[in-house]
Formats: structure tokens, C-alpha cells, sequence
């Protein structure tokens, strides 16, 4: 599933950050079903919450799935000295790790 | 940062507020509050102005808009009358503008004058960090180049909650 993150510029989306899942090979596309939203920015770090419609199906098997982001609009994002985000770095990849189902996350 | 290096920026709309601003501390251009008005009127101008206490640089660009009602059709039959003729000026000279029919494509031009401003920000910042180095370095001291942001999923927690760094 693609999310595309996004400002609004007189009501009409513009693409920031895109986060997807890239499921191993042992995973159904169809279970890694996900949003996601901004829950804090600072100077140098933003936090992200992924919020999956089955979080025990991620990374549930011996091949992990891994996570995805792009900046599409690298001009909201600018370092101390002025400069830009390279092109080469506008892609991010982690392995996810097993997530927790909402109802242990409760606990 | 010192205060030595703190410049202003103001983004303007004609008269309107700005819609843009610039963080110096996060160094973080931002789009806020764009009037939808202004946007559907034709044309309009977006104006910034840069200030560090010493220098000012001022940049101008001219977006054309079409209202959202005209039609592709009448735009491909009457080409000369839906065409633009306000010319753009940029800190690199004036460049022809396209004709717009509907609001994704002025959304996209104001992006392109998005990214236009952003890269006046960082050709300016760029300036006024150099100017200082070479005022501050020693004469037989090489050059450090300032190195571009690096960012990296830090950590990824098992509730989903995951950390970007700019580095």
C-alpha cells in the first residue's frame, strides 16, 4: 500500500513523503495494509506513525519486510547550512521489525 | 547559529500574508496559509525578500492562473488570447510563462515557484556562509565544503513508531 504524505496547497494535495512497505518474499501484499501520519518534527528529526490494519502479518516471517520512505519534495526539507537533501539520499530502507497487536501494545 | 547568522525571510502574495516562511533555526521552508482567492484571480506575484542585517536580496516571480471554469477546448481553439505575456523575473532573468486551465497545474506552478524560492534561499545562505569562512579561515587553511543533510530511519519500534534523522 502507497501513502503519500502530503502539504495542502489551496486544497490541492502536494506530495512531500511517500512510505510503503517492499514485503519479503514470503508476504502477501494484501496483508501489509497501512496509514501513516507526522507526530512530531524538530531541527534534525521526524517522527512517524504507522498504523497497519494487521500489525502481527509484518515481518511475521523468516524473510523480513522492509520500509520504505521517499522524500518526493525534498524543498521542505533543508539542512542547517542551506543546503538540500541529494538525490541519492531522497531514499530511505529499514527492515521492519515483528510488530505488536493492538491489543498487546495495550498492555 | 549565531546571531551573526540569522537571516529573514518574508514570502508574500501581493498584499496578503505570507504564505511562506522560513525558519532560520530549523532552516525548514514551510507553506502555510495561501489564500485560495489569489489563486484563481490570473495572475499574481510571489515576492521574497531576503535580509541578514548587511545584504538584502530581493526575488520576484509572476504566476499566471486561469480561472478554474475555462476550457481546454476553448484554450486549443483560441491559443493566442489564453496565452500568457507577463514575463518572470528571477534572481537568473525573465523567463516565458505557460498557460494554466484548471488548479492542479497552477498548483504545480506554484510548486515550481516553490522550488525556485527554495533554491534562492539555499544560493543565499550558501553565499553568506562562504562569505563568512573566507573572512574567518586562515590563508594556507583548506576549504571544508558544508555537506547537504542525510537523512535516516534512526529506529523502527514494534508499535509502529519509527524516527527520521537529518544529519
Amino acid at each position: 500500500m502507497i501513502t503519500n504524505g502530503t502539504i495542502v496547497i489551496n486544497g490541492v494535495e502536494v506530495g512531500v513523503l511517500d512510505v510503503r512497505i517492499e514485503p519479503g518474499e514470503e508476504s502477501d501484499p494484501k496483508n501489509m495494509v497501512f496509514t501513516w501520519r507526522a507526530v512530531s518534527q524538530t531541527a534534525t528529526t521526524l517522527t512517524l506513525q504507522l498504523i497497519f490494519d494487521d500489525a502481527l502479518y509484518i515481518s511475521a516471517n523468516s524473510i523480513k519486510d522492509f520500509l520504505k520512505i521517499t522524500i518526493v519534495d525534498p524543498y521542505m526539507f533543508f539542512g542547517a547550512n542551506g543546503l538540500m537533501i541529494e538525490k541519492k539520499h531522497r531514499e530511505m530502507l529499514r527492515e521492519m521489525p515483528a510488530q505488536l497487536s493492538e491489543n498487546a501494545k495495550e498492555l | 547559529m549565531d546571531e551573526d547568522d540569522t537571516v529573514s525571510l518574508t514570502v508574500s502574495l501581493g498584499s496578503a500574508s505570507p504564505f511562506m516562511t522560513f525558519d532560520s533555526d530549523q532552516s525548514t521552508l514551510r507553506v502555510t496559509d495561501l489564500s485560495s482567492e489569489l489563486v484563481l484571480e490570473g495572475s499574481f506575484s510571489v515576492s521574497l525578500t531576503l535580509d541578514d542585517g548587511k545584504d538584502t536580496f530581493t526575488h520576484t516571480i509572476v504566476v499566471n492562473v486561469h480561472e478554474v471554469e475555462e476550457s481546454l477546448e476553448d484554450d486549443l481553439q483560441n491559443p493566442s488570447e489564453t496565452a500568457s505575456n507577463n514575463s518572470t523575473e528571477t534572481s537568473e532573468g525573465s523567463q516565458a510563462n505557460a498557460t494554466y486551465t484548471n488548479l492542479p497545474a497552477a498548483a504545480v506552478e506554484l510548486a515550481k515557484a516553490k522550488a525556485q524560492i527554495s533554491e534562492t534561499v539555499k544560493v543565499y545562505r550558501k553565499s553568506i556562509l562562504n562569505r563568512k569562512r573566507v573572512s574567518r579561515e586562515d590563508p594556507g587553511k583548506k576549504k571544508e565544503e558544508p555537506e547537504p543533510p542525510v537523512p535516516r530511519i534512526k529506529k523502527i519500534l514494534q508499535d509502529g513508531l519509527l524516527e527520521i534523522t537529518f544529519s
